[in-house]
Parts: structure tokens; sequence; C-alpha cells
């Protein structure tokens, strides 16, 4: 309460109500695992662990879990990297390996999103075709935040 | 579309998002030096670009990089009714869009591939009114916002075909649309060199996008080859990233505003006039370049991570030239001063029709354009004329 700067806050104050009102979507759960390790890539573990903390304060949709590399959940998902968000390991298989920041929160938002809400933008003969694939598809996209 | 696909077939498909620069030792497995960067089952797929989500479900499906040239899959069944189908999702058909609908002209705005067009690409916009200084991405986010509380934007709908007789029949990768009215606003695409090395090398160290791809080279060296608006504002963005850059211009004075130029002389970005590149060098990435002085006729090598090409843009007018709409000898599309061409119904907007391309110039043929298509279609001039 004395003494000390108050942390800053990943998401700005504007920003907030901008997101509640995205948010007021939401209709699922979307559990959202962050793993972090100390002494790897400590400034994206920091950014990360407050942004999720932060997102789940905004709407209660959004339950956050926080886990050390190396724990026993880690272990059970297979995360070995610092940071790494799982969204909604129990259903999906989708996984942020970094922070994401710049021009990806857009698209981890949106993911968020068409978890909670069970809509994408794939189109009918989109998911016509997907749903014949027989083998399993492990997909990795690279990004960077500009 | 990766995460979309994941969500649809949680039995087979994982989606993971890596950030590069947090996972290097990830990023130099798979060769990456442009994004986004696909890697699907341990495969490259995709460097750099954005695939429609048909070619993207294609590779997911074969695993394959597809094949260039190799042709959209068009998908029969949708047809759609709308007043005017917009070509092209940047400043002017954005535009168009907007005064369209508030004209109460329903429209539908087309986009094969990325929404913005090249703004969506650049770092800084500095003359656009109102905005001293903005993120390219921002702008055009916040005119495909205002856009899109009108209208649809489809991203990834590529216009195959557009039959302007009777009513006009516009064929894309998805469906068909009927409309009253065509907006053409495809815009202009990156000039390339043409020298050795460059297509085998590009999403490997050649890029055309600073914003994309400069954040790769923090701490490494490369060189950006031209001398207009561009490539000054793109040399002076990867400066601030912390790459050392190096500009190279074929001729000895550059074209840029004179306010970039003396950016470039106080952040003491060097500058090889005269110069022109020969070959781009490197096995599997790029590794240097071989650069010609003009003027001494010395050639030299000079070792270098990247090159990022900015000298100017090519109009994208196969659509235009298919729909037999009238070109000028620089292959930019001939319009009046209402943004017509000379087939009745079609409309041309923005760099595709030359001139002065910049985003404002676009905005408003935007605007004019869709006035013009609201007052065509109420008095039909071309009926007057006795065609068709």
């Amino acid at each position: 309460m004395f003494g000390g700067k108050k942390k800053a806050r990943v998401i700005q104050q504007d920003k907030e109500e901008i997101l509640k009102k995205k948010f007021e979507i939401l209709k699922k759960e979307v559990p959202i695992y962050v793993f972090s390790r100390e002494g790897e890539n400590d400034p994206f573990n920091r950014f990360t662990v407050a942004l999720i903390k932060e997102l789940g304060e905004l709407t209660p949709r959004i339950i956050p879990e926080f886990h050390e590399v190396g724990d026993e959940v880690s272990k059970k998902y297979d995360v070995s990297r610092s940071p790494t968000i799982l969204i909604d390991p129990e259903a999906y298989h989708i996984r942020y390996t970094g922070s994401p920041a710049g021009e990806e929160m857009r698209s981890f938002l949106n993911t968020i999103v068409m978890t909670s809400v069970g809509r994408t933008l794939l189109s009918s003969s989109d998911r016509e075709r997907l749903a014949a694939l027989k083998d399993g598809r492990h997909i990795q996209i690279f990004v960077t935040p500009t | 579309m990766a995460v979309a696909s994941a969500l649809e077939r949680p039995d087979l498909i994982t989606a993971e998002i890596v950030e590069a620069s947090e996972n290097e030792d990830l990023a130099i497995k798979y060769g990456v030096s442009s994004v986004p960067h696909t890697v699907i089952n341990g495969k490259t797929v995709s460097l750099g670009g954005v695939d429609t989500q048909e070619a993207f479900i294609e590779k997911i499906l074969t695993l394959r990089e597809a094949a260039a040239g190799a042709p959209p899959l068009v998908r029969e069944g949708e047809e759609a009714h709308v007043d005017i189908v917009i070509v092209g999702a940047g400043p002017g058909g954005l535009t168009a869009a907007i005064y369209g609908e508030r004209s109460g002209l329903k429209c539908v705005v087309l986009e094969k591939g990325v929404v913005g067009g090249q703004v969506a690409l650049t770092p800084v916009v500095e003359n656009y009114p109102g905005l001293t200084r903005v993120a390219g991405k921002s702008l055009v986010d916040l005119m495909a916002q205002h856009a899109s509380q009108y209208t649809h934007i489809h991203q990834g709908e590529e216009v195959l075909e557009i039959k302007p007789n009777g009513q006009i029949i516009a064929s894309t990768n998805r469906g068909r649309y009927i409309c009253r009215a065509v907006i053409l606003a495809t815009g202009a695409k990156h000039r390339k060199l043409g020298v050795p090395g460059e297509e085998r090398l590009y999403g490997r160290g050649v890029s055309y996008c600073a914003t994309c791809d400069g954040y790769f080279y923090k701490g490494k060296k490369v060189i950006m080859v031209g001398g207009g608006n561009s490539a000054v504002t793109e040399a002076l963005y990867l400066d601030s990233l912390g790459v050392s850059v190096t500009l190279v211009h074929r001729k000895d004075k550059l074209r840029a505003e004179s306010r970039l130029q003396e950016s470039l002389f106080n952040r003491k970005i060097p500058v090889l006039r005269n110069s022109e590149v020969r070959e781009i060098l490197g096995d599997k990435i790029v590794a240097g370049v071989r650069i010609e002085n003009t003027k001494t006729g010395k050639t030299e090598e000079m070792p270098v991570d990247g090159a990022f090409i900015s000298i100017g843009y090519e109009p994208v007018n196969e659509l235009a030239k298919k729909t037999g709409v009238e070109l000028d000898g620089a292959g930019y599309v001939k319009v009046d001063q209402q943004q017509r061409t000379n087939v009745p119904r079609i409309y041309a907007v923005g760099d595709i029709t030359g001139g002065v391309k910049q985003i404002v110039t676009a905005v408003g043929q935007g605007a004019v354009a869709a006035m013009a298509a609201f007052e065509d279609l109420a008095n039909p001039y071309w009926k007057e004329k006795g065609a068709v």
C-alpha cells in the first residue's frame, strides 16, 4: 500500500472496455493454461502471465491457470518451453509457444472467442474437406510481433 | 486458419503458433526468415504471404506447397445478388463500399489477399490527413472496421471472371455474384528486380515487406533496394528495429520526399548511389549480393543476411484485361473523371488507375466511383447511347 510503484498493466484502461464488449459474445468457459520458467525469456514470461491474468479479470468465461515448466501439468501436455499458452487443453490442441505480442494479439483474442463460441470462419465446403482427413496434422505457424 | 482447423478436427489436428524470436532454435531448424512461415508435420508448406482458406485446407490435406500458378479451387453452388461487387479491399475498395452502402446500394467487397492491400504492409504513414503518424496496419484496420459496419468483406475470395453483358456475373473461387455494377480496386503488386537468386531465395532472405520480415534481421545486415518514399520509409523502419541497413539505388538522386531523405541522413544510413544489384547470392539463404556501380563499372560482392526490395509496383490488371476494360500503355486502367471505364457499369479506383498512387487518392476515387455507380444505375447513360 505504501511506497513502491504500482505495476503497469499490460491492457491499457481504454482498451479494457473494448475487450469487455468483445467478450460479451463468449459462451463456453475457456481454460487458458500458462507455463513459464524463470530464467527463460523472462520479460515475455512476465508479459504473458500478466496478460492472461488481466484477461481473466475482464470476463468470468476466461479461466486462467498458471504452471511452472517442469511440473506435472507441463509433463502431461508435453510443455517444455517458456512461455507457453494452451487454450482449453482438455478439449483441443491449440498452443502458443511464445508470447502473443504485437500483431499476434489480435489472432490470440480471436482464438479465445472462436474456442468459446464454437464457431470459426471455415466455410461449409472447408469443413466438408477437413471431415475427409484421416491422419494427424501438426500445424506450426511461425510469427513475429510485427 | 490453423486454429480454426484445430477446432474443427480436435481429434486429428494440432495448431501451434510459434513466436520466432523467443524460439530461435525452432526458427533456425525450419529455416524461418519470413513470416508467416507454415510447417505441417515437419514440412514447410508456406513461406511468407497469406494463403486463401481453400489453399490452406489444401496444404493440410496434401502436405504440399501449392505449385506456383496452380488454378484456384472453384466452388460451385453459391450465388448471391448484390448491387455492386467491389474487387479489392484496399483503401479505394473499402471507401467505395462505405459510400455505396450509404447510397442504398448493396455491396460486397472481395479480397483475394490481405485486407488493406499495400497499406497493411506499410510500416508508417505520415501523410494521411488527420493522422500525423500511424502504422499502415492500424490505418487500414480503422478503414476496414468502418466499412464492415456497412458491408461484408470476404477475405480469401478471388474474382476470376467478370461477364459484363446484361446482368453482370462475377465468378469467384467460392461462387457467383449477380450484380449491377463492379468497382475494380485491384491495386498494384511489387515490382521485381529480375535478377538471379531473387526468386530462388524469396522468403529465405529476399523480401518485399519490411514490416513483415524486418524483425528477423535485428542485429543483422541487409540492403534495401530502391530510392522512392517506400524504400526510404522502410529503410528507416529497419534501422529503428536495430537492423544494419544500406540503401541501394540505381540513380544518383533519390526520389523520396526531402523530409524522408533528411531522416536517412540524420540516422547515418549508408546509401549506395548509381548502384544496381546484379545477383542475390546464397545457397539455402541469402549470404550476399553482387552490386555494380554503373558509373565506374566496378562490381563488388557485399555480404548481407537479407535483401529487401522496394522499387515500385505494377498494376494488378489481369482481371481488367480479361473483362475487356481499356488499359493505357503502362497497363493501368483508363477511367474518366467519374472513375468509369470504357465498359458500362465497370469502374476502377486506386493504384490500378495509375496517376498519383497515394492512399488519399484511392479513398477519394472510391467515393467518386460509388456515387457515379449510384447515378448511372438510376440514369443508365449507356442505354441512352443505344448500347446494351
